[in-house]
């Protein structure tokens, strides 16, 4: 038997080939104006699984008709100015650049596609103002078609479903747990890095695959919002062992009974979490790991008395104790909520406790986002202005290219990688256009005979989409070669229009990149630069009180901007660098919202105290000036030696616990502070060195 | 029924509305079956699924083309 992967690209280039032909049968049936397009949809939503078909088919119809929409307002507003039509048709091309760029995954791609649509639609109605309403119709029902079936072939023609994928990389990942807690109790801290990096990676393609399977069925719909609960807890866990992690390493020498103790009880959580995995996951078991995990709980108190009962006891042990105990605390119950989570998904009738669903937001930088507008705009109106002034006959098809390329680049880290890519499958297809034009076209008599001449060129174009390196040079290819034989019901043999497509998209991609070098150039260390920024900037979010939706809000925002950072990052030292600043902010993060939660159990004046230190902490680390973070340690300590004092001068119980943990967090909000002027520091010197 | 609507000014295909219509018809008859469990019956939902779209916007535009 063939192996599975080599299955699926035959069935991927199968279900391609039928879904082309199906969309040129239509596109000729209905008589559309450009059938080669409905092709092209259907090699660009061209995708391996059935949800990523759909959600991309979804955004790209949302696009096509907005940028319709914009096109028909900008043609009916400015049909008499021709520059003012150019300057708003760019404008609109800025603004859908700069959303691309805010925006994630197709939800991106819908804008651009509405940049370029504009352009199409709208130069095309400029010319044949009466028919404007039409053209935009017949761009859209191009669009439509290509759709539908893209859309009828991926789902029915042996379907590669998310859902089962979805499954799958869930079981892994619960599995994976134990992995990590496994690693989080060797003192192997390359493993322990290599593990919680590949987490954080598997997190972020389960919620790609969760995003595309919603749109795959109704069934896979309903459980939705249990899968985002798993991934939420599965975040929040990440984050917690990252931070125990480093406070294991924080340890002073002489704490290593304490030491011991955490690690015995996460080694028994793993123990645990490997026995409900072995078994059947059903009711029964999940709350029999549950009443484990929570005697388990039970001993993370012992961490205290260990560090009191020493003979060199000191006070910095004890706050350590404190806060490694909460952090335990926390990593079991997130646990717990995983095990429940996890069966309920399994077990949809099961009647387990349910915990509510933080939305999730995507972050994003503004500042670029706006860059890639302005720049976008600006090479479409240089290039139409050139266009014009020149009468350039391959204009239209170089302003098309260049406002491709411009918001294409914006969002790629290796904008000069692409454009290459993009020109290579541009050349693939040059062969096979003469070889169409020359021998196949000719020859075909009905649709049946152009199917089968074209099916050999298809099936190239969908192999070479299936190899990862090839993706972007197979799309292009299809992109070249259906509009360079410009099909219709009566064929023109343009040999003309045909160079005419290649020179000029050659030189839109020319000018694109001119565009990205010459306009406030990007380069990835700048880029690198403000992302990390970004990354110390979640903690503004920190400033109030947290709600319930505080803490995974900022798990998940700090794990985006890491991964973001991560994709920034040229070699592996700009990795370590990102996922070390990550766990700094994560400690700095889980620190300041345990101080804020404690906050209401002290008494003034010291509570006020606290709270101007916090907000002058967030404000010092925001601003990321060495001078203010130094300092801003000096008064850490002081406030560390004044909780330490108070906490033995106090009386009641319950506000010496308080401030037992207000002592403990400020130590660890003291180490961080220091550990993020350190890694500041290499940020700063690398930039220098940049610069 | 006229095989062409004006709508604002323009004029529309009823086939278009329809498709509309259909389509918001199947999502509550999809909603509906999946809720209730039909979906285990199925042998290839999404070619059912397929299917049920196709008869409710079929049925449809027999009004328009009879």
């Amino acid at each position: 038997m063939w192996p599975p992967q080599v299955t699926a690209d035959v069935l991927f280039i199968l279900r391609t080939v039928i879904a082309m032909l199906l969309a040129l049968a239509i596109a000729f049936r209905l008589d559309l104006s450009t059938p080669g397009s409905a092709a092209v949809t259907v090699s660009i939503i061209a995708l391996p699984q059935v949800g990523m078909v759909l959600e991309k088919s979804f955004y790209r119809l949302l696009g096509t008709l907005l940028g319709a929409c914009a096109a028909l307002f900008i043609v009916g507003v400015f049909a008499q100015h021709q520059y003012s039509f150019i300057v708003a048709i760019a404008l609109w091309i800025g603004i859908c650049t700069a959303a691309a760029e805010w925006f994630r995954s197709f939800r991106a791609y819908g804008w651009l596609l509405s940049g370029y649509t504009a352009y199409l639609v709208g130069f095309a109605a400029f010319i044949d103002v009466p028919h404007a309403f039409d053209i935009a119709v017949d761009r859209v029902s191009i669009v439509s078609v290509g759709i539908l079936s893209a859309g009828i072939v991926n789902a029915t023609f042996f379907p590669t479903r998310s859902a089962p994928l979805l499954d799958e990389r869930l079981r892994q990942v619960v599995r994976d747990c134990t992995a990590l807690f496994a690693a989080t109790t060797a003192a192997d801290p390359a493993t322990l890095h290599r593990k919680q990096s590949r987490f954080a990676l598997d997190l972020g393609e389960l919620e790609s695959i969760r995003r595309s399977s919603i749109f795959e069925n109704p069934i896979s719909r309903a459980r939705t919002a249990g899968v985002l609960s798993l991934l939420e807890h599965l975040t929040l866990l990440l984050g917690h062992l990252q931070i125990v992690s480093r406070q294991l390493d924080s340890l002073p020498a002489r704490a290593g009974e304490i030491r011991q103790h955490a690690i015995a009880i996460l080694s028994r959580c793993r123990e645990i979490l490997l026995e409900w995995e072995a078994a059947a996951v059903d009711e029964r078991r999940a709350t029999q790991a549950v009443d484990s995990l929570q005697r388990l709980l039970k001993e993370t108190r012992l961490c205290v008395p260990i560090a009191t009962d020493r003979d060199d006891n000191s006070s910095e042990d004890h706050a350590a104790a404190i806060a490694i105990q909460r952090l335990l605390n926390d990593s079991i119950q997130q646990a717990i909520a995983i095990i429940y989570s996890y069966t309920a998904l399994q077990n949809p009738n099961t009647k387990l406790p349910s915990s509510r669903i933080a939305r999730v937001r995507y972050p994003s930088d503004s500042g670029h986002a706006l860059l890639s507008g302005v720049r976008s705009s600006t090479v479409v109106i240089l290039t139409c202005v050139y266009w014009i002034l020149t009468e350039w006959p391959d204009g239209y098809w170089a302003v098309l290219f260049a406002a491709v390329g411009s918001e294409l680049f914006a969002a790629s880290p290796y904008p000069r990688r692409d454009a290459w890519q993009i020109c290579a499958g541009g050349l693939m297809a040059l062969p096979a256009l003469f070889l169409c034009y020359a021998y196949v076209l000719p020859a075909a008599d009905g649709f049946g005979m152009l199917a089968l001449g074209l099916t050999p060129f298809i099936v190239f174009g969908a192999w070479l989409m299936t190899r990862p390196r090839w993706a972007l040079e197979g799309s292009f290819y299809f992109l070249i070669f259906l509009t360079g034989l410009n099909l219709d019901s009566v064929m023109r043999y343009d040999f003309v229009s045909m160079i005419s497509v290649g020179t000029g998209s050659v030189a839109g991609l020319v000018i694109a990149m001119l565009g990205l070098a010459v306009i406030r150039p990007a380069n990835l260390r700048w880029r690198a630069q403000r992302t990390a920024r970004r990354l110390v900037g979640c903690l503004a979010s920190l400033r109030g009180s947290p709600t319930p939706d505080t803490q995974f809000e900022f798990h998940r925002t700090v794990r985006d901007w890491t991964a973001q950072l991560i994709s920034l990052s040229c070699d592996s030292t700009g990795v370590a660098r990102a996922e070390s600043l990550a766990e700094i902010v994560l400690e700095l993060g889980d620190v300041l919202m345990t101080l804020r939660r404690i906050d209401s159990q002290l008494a003034m004046p010291f509570r006020a105290e606290l709270a101007r230190c916090l907000d002058e902490t967030v404000t010092g680390i925001l601003r990321s000036d060495r001078a203010t973070l130094c300092s801003l340690d000096a008064e850490l300590a002081a406030l560390y030696r004044r909780t330490a004092l108070l906490t033995q001068e106090t009386e009641s119980v319950a506000r010496r616990d308080a401030l037992a943990h207000a002592a403990g967090a400020t130590r660890t909000l003291r180490l961080s502070v220091q550990a993020l002027v350190e890694t500041g520091r290499a940020f700063t010197e690398e930039s220098r060195h940049a610069a | 029924m006229p095989r062409e609507l004006a709508l604002g000014g323009i004029y529309v295909p009823t086939l278009l509305i329809l498709f509309v219509a259909a389509a918001a018809g199947y999502v509550v008859i999809d909603w509906v079956l999946a809720r209730v469990g039909a979906y285990r019956w199925v042998w290839h939902l999404d070619l059912f699924r397929l299917c049920l779209f196709s008869i409710l916007f079929a049925a449809a535009g027999m009004f328009v083309y009879r």
